[in-house]
């Protein structure tokens, strides 16, 4: 084999190599940076994800508060108002027992002047 | 007479050399560990037994139907591995509709953080990558780069994705590969241990975290979604992997098609498994195990492993340095994917240090974020080489 031929082919293998490295250090930084980005693209969309959906879930317990608030309050109101009218119809029982005992009482002191 | 000579020559018996020998022995070993040990008890076993029976001479099961093969020559376990694998390559994504019905992404949604640790661990793909062209500088011409992507991609620690990626670009390196990985993947309790004390102080080891917050079924709903959009747009080749584990994992968080979640998570999968470890394993006959390559292969993907495992330790310990709130380093190991083992190893070894910290649900936040960040890398691997 000439002299020449050994050198250009020496040159080829070496330019192979060369070219093959080169595509190694390529796909290795594509490959670790692509794979790092899109996993750093995926954790903002999740912390804009969360931040979201813990608003969200704050404002829903904040409106389920506020309307169990409503409905205790509500029923507070429904209670005070029975009780009111409990106390009310025990008020005016009590009344017209006294005045029922009252006249009674008038009945028999007149029946004692008759 | 004639006719017995020729009987007996065209016996297993008569055809059976040391090297068949010594590989049934590894494949019944292999047998052993999955029954005895239980050692990934699905992987190791059909591997186990392909190996020992594409090792019993002149059986033929695993003959590969190419152009010119009579009718009815191919062997069944070739047919599988043909379509299945090395023409169409459809198993390791139907595997991954299973993987997707399995997995559930709360940890990761519910830590986005993790997700770092995920990608951090795929430095082991890149350490082997460079190991074995570096072995080109010993040995010109030994390992291309399509051989020293589907070695690099034993460090993913994902079989279905280093089977899918072998197949794609270096078929001949498909089953030592698979094997490898898997065989490590079995052997992590071994490997990643002593590293994570080395790299850990007891003080880190004992860091408890933060409970993680409740996740809504409207964000384990759009996760998914938006993670095959994304990916897919940046990385359309990683689209058979990643699709398919979106669509499983849609199948089990919609919470309407009950039945396909069971079929992809239950029948499905365990089909395709059959069929992959089967065929795996027929790609490991003596003549190309025995030979310098596997032995190297054995050692790289050993280092892939160790060095994914370094990669997710120290970037949890890096992060510790910004963040408030503190992370146990433990759970960097995780990122090599290996689920669910990687996680529970994180687990156990957090409880060893404090019986009172529960680091599973935590650590898998970065064996998901492995899962994903394995089938990208693997995705730019056939992109770029393949």
């Amino acid at each position: 084999m000439p002299e020449s031929w050994n050198y250009h082919l020496s040159q080829w293998s070496h330019a192979i190599e060369e070219t093959s490295l080169q595509q190694a250090a390529i796909t290795t930084a594509i490959g670790a940076g692509t794979a790092f980005a899109l996993l750093t693209a995926l954790l903002i969309i999740l912390l804009i994800m969360g931040f979201v959906a813990v608003r969200i879930q704050r404002r829903q317990a904040e409106q389920s508060a506020k309307a169990e608030l409503a409905l205790v309050s509500a029923d507070a109101l429904r209670g005070a108002r029975a009780t009111a009218a409990v106390v009310a119809v025990g008020v005016l029982m009590s009344r017209s027992e006294l005045g029922g005992r009252e006249a009674g009482e008038n009945k028999s002191d007149e029946g004692a002047v008759s | 007479m004639t006719e017995l000579v020729d009987f007996l020559k065209s016996s297993g018996f008569y055809n059976l050399r040391w090297q068949e020998v010594v590989m049934l022995a590894v494949g019944l070993g292999m047998i052993y560990l999955a029954i005895s040990k239980k050692w990934e008890p699905y992987e190791l076993l059909p591997i186990g037994l392909g190996i020992v029976i594409v090792n019993l001479p002149l059986s033929g099961i695993a003959t590969t139907p190419v152009e010119g093969t009579g009718v009815q020559d191919a062997g069944i376990l070739g047919v599988i591995f043909h379509y299945g694998l090395s023409h169409w390559n459809i198993l390791p994504p139907i595997i991954f509709i299973g993987i997707g019905a399995l997995t559930d992404f709360s940890p990761l949604i519910a830590n986005p953080k993790t997700l770092l640790l995920g990608a951090a661990a795929q430095v082991g793909i890149f350490v082997a990558f460079w190991g074995a062209l570096g072995i080109n500088e010993i040995d010109p011409g030994r390992f291309g780069l399509g051989e020293a992507a589907s070695i690099g991609i034993i460090g993913g620690a994902d079989g279905p994705t280093t089977i899918f990626l072998s197949a794609k670009l270096a078929p001949e390196l498909l089953g030592i590969t698979a094997v490898i990985a898997y065989t490590y993947m079995a052997a992590v309790p071994f490997i990643q241990p002593p590293i994570m004390k080395l790299l850990t102080t007891k003080k880190e080891r004992q860091i408890v975290m933060k409970p993680t917050r409740a996740v809504s079924k409207t964000e384990k709903l759009i996760f998914p979604i938006l993670l095959m959009i994304i990916i897919l747009l940046v990385v359309p080749m990683a689209a058979p992997l990643v699709a398919m584990l979106v669509a499983g994992n849609l199948f089990r968080e919609s919470g309407v098609v009950p039945r396909l979640t069971q079929s992809a998570s239950n029948e499905l999968l365990n089909i395709a498994t059959i069929f992959l470890m089967l065929t795996v394993g027929t790609q490991l006959k003596a003549d190309l195990v025995f030979s310098l390559d596997t032995l190297l292969i054995l050692a790289l993907g050993l280092v892939a492993f160790a060095c994914g495992t370094m990669g997710g330790i120290l970037f949890a310990k890096a992060m510790n340095l910004f963040s408030k709130d503190k992370i146990n380093p433990l759970i960097g190991s995780a990122g090599v994917s290996a689920v669910p083992m990687a996680a529970r190893i994180s687990h156990h070894m957090g409880q060893k240090e404090n019986p009172n910290n529960f680091l599973l649900h935590h650590a898998l936040g970065p064996n998901v974020a492995g899962v994903i960040g394995s089938a990208v890398v693997a995705g730019v691997f056939i992109s770029l080489i393949g």
